[in-house]
């Protein structure tokens, strides 16, 4: 945590401490009024006057995984302590290394896995057909788009025109495909240019 | 010279050093900067050092790296 900016300890500090409260409060909003706000309820109320430290909340979530992405001191900080990685010595970095290697590839075949029954089609028809004797067909094919029109809306109705985001507008094969091609290439990236030093 | 290409077992006296200079695993992995789960790994064999940590070893016992470390049988 030291090697990080101030502002930065900050900010993962209270990110820290504060998600616990946020997510038991989602949690409790979603059950109270089902994710409507409404100010005669007690959460609903509370909404209210936190609302400020969640947006706060929103932005430094938004601010950390949008720096996570670009920055490798803050990625490698914040990343091993969130996911528990001990390198005090040679030893440890050693068994980080190969539970790495392990992850690493384990992950790649649970990507190739998904991404194989995400593309895949598979029809069953059943219809007797006595001319021929069958009785029905088995369809199987490979379809894959790139974008998932779902995630990012534009409507414009009775004057009033939004812009809506949901999700990241990209479909599921596509996005398994841009992580395995990410993993692959940041591998080959980092160890090409270590095998050079 | 035997078969250098198979794999070698380093053997080391590390626990009788240890014992001979009255430390405990805490105060010998303080004293050259590692943890002590990886003194307790060396002195059973588990861990083979960097060559940078035989020498921080054989700085702390004043002893020769062939002194603390020793080739074992040839597997």
């Amino acid at each position: 945590m030291r090697e990080l900016n101030r502002f930065d300890r900050y900010a993962l500090k209270y990110f820290v401490y504060t998600s616990p409260i946020f997510i038991i409060f989602m949690i409790w909003a979603s059950v109270e009024f089902s994710g409507v706000a409404d100010k005669t309820t007690l959460s609903g109320g509370m909404w209210d006057y936190f609302g400020i430290f969640f947006i706060a909340w929103v932005a430094i979530l938004l601010y950390t995984v949008s720096k996570m992405l670009f920055s490798k001191k803050f990625r490698d900080t914040t990343m091993a302590r969130l996911a528990g990685i001990k390198e005090r010595d040679e030893r440890e970095g050693v068994v980080a290394g190969n539970a790495a290697k392990f992850s690493f590839l384990s992950t790649f075949a649970l990507l190739l896995f998904l991404l194989v029954f995400s593309v895949t089609n598979l029809s069953v028809i059943k219809k007797p057909n006595p001319t021929t004797g069958k009785n029905g067909m088995v369809t199987v094919g490979f379809g894959m788009k790139a974008y998932d029109e779902t995630g990012f809306t534009h409507e414009k109705k009775d004057g009033e025109e939004s812009y809506n985001y949901k999700s990241i507008p990209l479909s599921k094969p596509f996005l398994l495909l841009l992580i395995m091609a990410w993993q692959i290439g940041s591998y080959h990236l980092i160890a090409r240019r270590e095998l050079r030093e | 010279m035997g078969n250098l290409k198979a794999k070698l077992t380093l053997i080391n006296e590390l626990h009788v050093l240890r014992a001979e200079k009255k430390i405990t695993q805490q105060e010998l992995a303080d004293a050259i900067g590692v943890t002590r789960a990886t003194v307790n790994a060396l002195e059973k064999g588990n861990y083979n050092p960097s060559l940078e940590l035989a020498f921080r070893l054989s700085l702390y016992f004043e002893k020769n790296i062939h002194d603390i470390f020793k080739l074992g049988e040839e597997q």
